[in-house]
């Protein structure tokens, strides 16, 4: 690997994986639908996923997505505060404001972190038992 | 090791050597189809694979896990430009056709007719005719046939029924699938093994014929010299050198972006390697049911309209796993959540676009770097694929649609409103969210020595014993899904290189 690729796929470190916990259970606060939660447990092999499979350029954007979230509220009316110094109503009404932006950056910054949220919402065996996902039928068709 | 692996990369720790009479790079639709025709005549082939050989019952069931372990880069590679897209690829044994959506088309004529009319040395160098022979032969062997009803699923059925409401032309989908089950996993592997991609069709008939092939090996090298390409070099996926010698023919097979990167890396960069690139870049709407959908199950792809296709646009029910269904809900939060607990309400369909635009694939520090841009008139297009969508999605009975376009309704649930979009939706490249997963003419094939990469014969213009036999190769895109012709023209690849 070479020295650039080397630095682009450090780990994230501790507080970072933190900070994408809370961004996804502010994107998708399942609880207040009665669904289940996220799996906690799984959140770990969530972050190892995403810094061993993806390509050597997500990782740096990821880093920069969530640096920009972190301090984006300062600059909003109503909010003031970093977005993880935010009480969890304010990180999900700052996100839904976030996605009703007209400018592309603010709109893909929400876009990328909610398909990450559902990646990780959707590991748990516990959640998926929630929906009905056998095939429509169970007598295949012979094969030619 | 299963019996369709000769090697598997992450065992090899110690230095690889072997020779063949042809070296093929990729195991894709293009790979498997090269390696298969040759075999058959008794051609001793390699056939070299950077992805791993997964079966059926192995494959992930969740969206995250799927794409970890069968896209390259998770689905994560990006084609910047004034639009930029995430381009996805398969890799693994099979190549992209172990998470494709088994759709298959014939070579449509008019682009065959537009190919010999702009070089008639190549039209007649790949007669019509031979592509549809070829093509008759695959699908025979891959059991295309339209989707039945029993397993199309809601999805399917409610697109039939939408396109009905609104007279235009609609047909269940072509598919390369025996024993169906209706599942709606084919993006992520089919774990019933009815979906008949290379790993369990073309893969194993060249094996069975006396193929050798190696998966978990990334080629980095073509080597050549004055008298031509001679073999290939690479590395193990446990990190050690692989070297495999050709005696006939090096088949580059890695699809139209590694193609051209590997082509460059070799220090074959005459003609326009890498420029050209062409695509079909997709937009979808997701749209809102009182009834029950399952848009998660049912055939993957099972029904396509097929009357938008004068406009350059093709429709299909696209099905996903739950967490990228979910993705494609409109809101975050509170509101997310509320959608979520009705996730089987909601279906999704896409237009895959005939797009005009081109880009360009280099060699970077971190992978490929991918350009793609594209015109006004594809923005049109696309503005006008949603609309399409939507049209189709309200007439199937969806209560609300969600076309995603910026500064357009959020929410629509009129077909008037729907129609105002072709003059109210915005013209700006940014405000549609695409994404690319049919690639082309990254090494076009031509007569013209400067302005092609690799002749009608499918060799190149300047190295002896090199071919290519993928989507690089094609003059233009196609406007329908690409993995049967692409497998038509690998198998005439093979019989250029046995002529
Ligand atoms: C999600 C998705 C759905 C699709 N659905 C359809 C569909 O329903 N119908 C349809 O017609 N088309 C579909 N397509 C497109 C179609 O699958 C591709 O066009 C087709 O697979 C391309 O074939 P190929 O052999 O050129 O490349 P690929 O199938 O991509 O195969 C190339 C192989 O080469 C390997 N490789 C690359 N570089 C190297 C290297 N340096 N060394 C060793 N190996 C290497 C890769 O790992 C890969 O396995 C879909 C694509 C995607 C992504
Ligand atoms: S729909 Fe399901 S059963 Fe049918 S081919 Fe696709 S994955 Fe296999």
């Amino acid at each position: 690997m070479s020295v650039v690729e080397t630095v682009a796929r450090l780990p994230l470190l501790p507080h970072e994986r933190a900070w994408l916990e809370r961004i996804f259970e502010a994107m998708l606060p399942a609880e207040t639908a009665g669904l289940p939660t996220f799996d906690a447990s799984r959140h770990a092999d969530l972050c190892r996923t995403l810094e061993e499979a993806t390509g050597a350029t997500f990782l740096p954007g990821l880093r920069v997505m969530l640096h920009a979230l972190a301090v984006l509220p300062l600059g909003y009316a109503g909010y003031r505060r970093t977005f993880f110094a935010l009480p969890v109503d304010g990180r999900r009404a700052f996100l839904a404001e976030l996605a009703r932006e007209p400018g592309y950056l603010p709109r893909q910054l929400v876009a990328a972190l909610k398909i990450l949220a559902c990646f990780a919402y959707f590991e748990s065996p516990f959640v998926r038992a929630n929906f009905d996902l056998r095939p429509v039928t169970r007598a295949p068709m012979g094969r030619p | 090791m299963s019996a369709l692996v000769h090697l598997d990369g992450r065992e090899v720790r110690a230095t690889l050597r072997m020779s063949a009479e042809v070296v093929v790079v990729g195991s894709g639709p293009a790979g498997a189809a090269v390696a298969r025709r040759l075999a058959r005549d008794g051609v001793r082939v390699v056939v070299l694979e950077e992805g791993h050989h997964v079966e059926p019952q192995d494959f992930e069931s969740t969206g995250l896990r799927a794409m970890a372990s069968l896209y390259r880069d998770m689905g994560t590679s990006i084609a910047f430009g004034n639009s930029p897209m995430p381009y996805l690829q398969g890799r693994a044994v099979g190549g992209t056709s172990v998470v494709n959506g088994a759709i298959c088309w014939n070579f449509p004529k008019p682009v065959h007719d537009a190919w010999a009319q702009a070089d008639r040395a190549l039209g007649e160098a790949l007669p019509f005719e031979a592509i549809t022979r070829a093509e008759t032969e695959l699908e025979a062997r891959l059991g295309v046939h339209p989707t039945e009803e029993h397993v199309a699923g809601q999805k399917n059925l409610l697109m039939a029924r939408g396109a009905d409401a609104l007279g235009v032309e609609h047909r269940p989908i072509r598919r390369n699938t025996a024993g169906c089950l209706g599942s709606g996993r084919c993006l992520q592997g089919c774990p019933h093994g009815a979906k008949l991609s290379m790993d369990l069709t073309l893969l194993p008939d060249a094996v069975r014929d006396g193929a050798q092939l190696v998966s978990g090996v990334t080629v980095t090298h073509v080597l050549s010299d004055a008298r031509g390409a001679y073999g290939v070099r690479g590395r193990s996926a446990a990190g050690a050198q692989v070297e495999v010698r050709a005696t006939r023919a090096v088949v580059l097979a890695a699809s139209a972006i590694q193609t051209p990167v590997l082509l460059r890396q070799s220090g074959i960069s005459q003609g326009p390697v890498g420029d050209g690139l062409m695509a079909h870049p997709g937009v979808s709407v997701t749209g809102r049911f009182d009834t029950v959908v399952r848009n998660f199950v049912g055939a993957t792809q099972g029904h396509e309209v097929t009357g938008f296709r004068p406009e350059g646009l093709k429709l299909e029910a696209l099905g996903f796993d739950l967490s990228i269904l979910t993705s494609r809900l409109p809101g975050v939060g509170l509101e997310l959540a509320r959608r979520v607990a009705e996730l089987d309400q909601y279906a999704v369909y896409g237009a895959a676009i005939r797009a005009e635009g081109t880009g360009k694939v280099r060699p970077g520090p971190l992978g490929p770097l991918v350009r793609y841009d594209l015109t006004e008139e594809d923005v049109r297009k696309a503005r006008r694929g949603v609309r399409r969508l939507g049209e189709v999605l309200l007439a199937a009975g969806a209560t609300e649609v969600y076309p995603g376009i910026p500064g357009f309704d959020s929410v629509v649930r009129d077909p008037r409103r729907m129609a105002a979009i072709d003059d109210e939706g915005s013209l700006d490249p940014k405000a549609y969210t695409m994404s690319m997963t049919h690639l082309f003419g990254t090494a076009r094939m031509g007569s013209d020595r400067a302005h092609c990469v690799v002749g009608p014969d499918f060799q190149h213009h300047h190295v002896d014993r090199l071919y290519v036999a993928d989507s690089s190769v094609f003059p233009s895109n196609l406007g329908v899904n690409p993995q049967l012709p692409i497998m038509a023209l690998a198998h005439l690849c093979a019989e250029r290189i046995l002529a």
